[in-house]
């Protein structure tokens, strides 16, 4: 989970690192609540990166429209003393996969162009060791110390300062980008941040109501990883890798995604439904895309007995084209079951099988999809 | 021979008595795999599947000194601990079978093992196989058969589904495998892909590898590099998924850390290029594969 300016500039006043004076503020009539003495900057609070060069980060005086900054701003806006810095420094620690260990970043060019800086430090961290840091000025290795307590004491993935200013009073963390880990988060039940996806937004029916279907149930998993997309080919993959190679090969060949979902580890059938029913609610479809390497486990009868079951309930009945593409434990049985739902009750449903490449149906929906729209 | 394991295997199975752990050591004991013993904290004494179970691995090798692998299927938050035990015990091969490990756990019980000259596969990994001969965790379910033939192949996937599916696709094309690792997709990772080639180079019955691999990381980089050191001088083909990952917005929020310790590297453009540059070959999708090998 990305958190926002405001909520990580909170863990680093708790670790001791020093920040700037400021208040959030939700809506244009709270401005009373700024009270310490100015000059101030105005930031807007979403997790979306480059926010200077957007203009979301600007000199700001009392009684200045915030209206623009409030729309902008899904976390609502951070009035905040504006300091005069001597240097900026970047500072962040995070994981690295050639170390496969924590790494500490540092540059003393910090501020908007890092990402172009030529000269940024790597201290990979020794974990069999106590930690120390003593690679760069006193005041710069205190700060190090509290960012490594922030780091490993939330269960970040990423916690970093950028700018951190030196000024006359000392260093300031001027912002702030932590990345918490997901699988860290059961020591940490005191955490109570608002559910959000990467860039913020809040989720939207089909997301919450997908979620919500292996909250209760443990059994295989289905759609806890289900995201809208703005296509019109709705989707309900197999296997977490698979689920991705098929995307590929549908992108690949020009379709456009309605969403993206999976399932997998053998889920009972009324999950399958479920994940069905919220896939087809979406309006303006022209193709479903069930597609899935061949199980080692899934028992194939039993989830696409409850695919079928949420199909039957789509109003109005589906007229676009249905690919289906899977293999595993009890296929056959599963396919004559789709054989008779397709001559009975007359869905344009095409079936294969294991013989039939996956990724190769990719194909076979995008132009069946392209014919249904003409 | 294989690598990693084959017929002389001894396995102890910690998480045996939980849902996950029980139907691992089910799978594998069906498949042949020699399991001797299970380690449930505070349930010593007991017998799953004719198994015995102890309270710790100090005890388990007590009884049982020729264990030489374990396999952790125990819940995230208890992963660290059940593999500490393990590198302490210096079980060579530690499989973590375990989703959802917390990254600061994999960094630090990685770090020990390696100090402890411990391998790790995993977390998050599947399974390995050795066709014919053994395997650990649940990879190829009850019926590893379906998908994996014996043979010349070795196939090493971050993704568990798509180890199945490429064997599968091999299997078809009349090839078998050596020995298929699921290294897991999680950041931190106890054995890469260049780890394993190692150990393919090695292997007298390996003639070539497959590589599944996914954008993030650089492990598919490093394994470029290895291969073009002359670390790994077999053929090589690999399937890299990505085209769909690189149309989200996920990169614009993750700060600027990612973008200075991946600059260059971590998308799947990246990573083919690099792979192609060592003369692995690339195939537009996993059925493709055989043709390169």
């Amino acid at each position: 989970m990305n958190l926002y300016e405001f909520e990580g500039l909170d863990f680093f006043d708790k670790a001791g690192i020093k920040t700037p004076q400021r208040v959030l503020l939700k809506t244009r009539v709270d401005e009373q609540k700024v009270n310490f003495p100015g000059p101030y900057m105005v930031k807007a609070q979403v997790l979306a990166g480059k926010r200077g060069k957007s203009g979301l980060v600007l000199p700001w005086e009392k009684g200045q429209d915030l209206g623009p900054f409030l729309e902008t701003g899904t976390a609502g806006v951070l009035i905040e003393k504006k300091l005069e810095p001597q240097k900026q420094y970047y500072l962040s620690i995070t994981y690295d996969t050639r170390s496969r260990s924590p790494v500490i970043l540092f540059s003393d060019e910090g501020g908007v162009g890092i990402e172009e800086a030529k000269d940024v430090k790597k201290f990979p961290v020794d974990l069999t060791k106590e930690f120390e840091f003593k690679h760069l000025g006193l005041g710069l290795n205190k700060v190090v110390s509290k960012l490594w307590e922030v780091f490993v004491n939330n269960d970040c993935r990423l916690a970093e300062i950028n700018p951190l200013f030196e000024t006359k009073e000392g260093l300031v963390a001027v912002d702030s980008k932590i990345i918490l880990d997901e699988d860290g988060m059961f020591r940490h039940e005191d955490f109570h941040f608002e559910p959000r996806d990467l860039v913020g937004k809040e989720p939207s029916w089909a997301e919450t109501e997908a979620k919500k279907i292996d909250a209760n149930d443990h059994r295989g998993s289905a759609g806890s990883s289900y995201f809208d997309l703005g296509g019109d080919i709705a989707v309900i993959a197999a296997g977490g890798g698979g689920s991705v190679v098929n995307m590929d090969a549908l992108i690949a060949c020009g379709g456009k995604p309605a969403n993206y979902t999976e399932h997998s580890g053998n889920p009972p059938r009324e999950k399958v439904k479920r994940l069905t029913e919220i896939v087809l609610a979406k309006k303006g479809l022209n193709g479903l895309w069930l597609v899935g390497a061949t199980a080692n486990f899934t028992d194939m009868f039993e989830t696409l007995s409850g695919f079928v079951e949420g199909l039957r309930t789509i109003q109005p009945k589906p007229s676009y084209p249905i690919v289906l593409r899977r293999g595993g434990p009890r296929w056959e049985e599963a396919k004559k079951m789709l054989e008779e739902v397709r001559d009975k009750e007359g869905f344009d449903l095409h079936i294969y099988g294991p013989e039939t490449p996956m990724t190769s149906t990719a194909k076979i929906i995008v132009e069946l999809s392209d014919k249904y729209k003409q | 021979m294989a690598i990693l394991i084959d017929r002389n295997t001894k396995v102890l199975v910690q998480g045996i008595t939980g849902k996950e752990g029980s139907r691992a050591a089910e799978q594998m004991l069906k498949y042949g795999t020699k399991v001797l013993a299970g380690v449930t904290p505070s349930k010593g004494g007991q017998e799953v599947l004719g198994v015995p179970v102890f309270n710790t691995i100090k005890e388990a090798l007590e009884k049982f000194p020729e264990i030489n692998t374990t396999s952790i299927a125990v819940p995230g938050a208890f992963a660290k601990s059940a593999i500490l035990e393990a590198v302490d015990a210096k079980v060579p091969l530690v499989h973590v079978l375990t989703e959802h490990v917390p990254i600061y756990d994999t960094a630090l019980v990685y770090a020990k093992a390696r100090e402890a000259r411990v391998r790790i596969v995993g977390p998050s990994s599947i399974g390995i196989i050795s066709p014919g001969q053994a395997k650990l965790g649940s990879i190829g379910g009850d019926n590893p058969s379906f998908s994996y033939a014996t043979g010349n192949i070795g196939v090493i996937s971050k993704s568990g589904g798509m180890t199945s599916e490429i064997s599968f696709i091999l299997k078809k094309a009349g090839l078998g495998v050596s020995t298929a690792v699921g290294i897991g997709g999680d950041l931190i990772i106890g054995s890469t892909f260049a780890d394993l080639l190692l150990l393919f180079e090695k292997d007298p019955d390996t003639r070539a590898v497959v590589l599944f691999g996914e954008v993030g990381g650089t492990y598919e980089e490093e394994a470029a590099d290895f291969i073009k050191r002359g670390g790994f001088t077999k053929p090589v083909a690999a399937f890299i998924s990505g085209l769909f990952a690189e149309t989200l917005p996920s990169g614009l929020a993750l700060g600027h850390a990612g973008a200075i310790i991946e600059r260059g590297k971590s998308r799947r453009i990246d990573k083919v290029k690099a792979l192609e540059q060592a003369g692995v070959k690339i195939a537009p999708t996993p059925d493709d594969l055989p043709k390169f090998l």
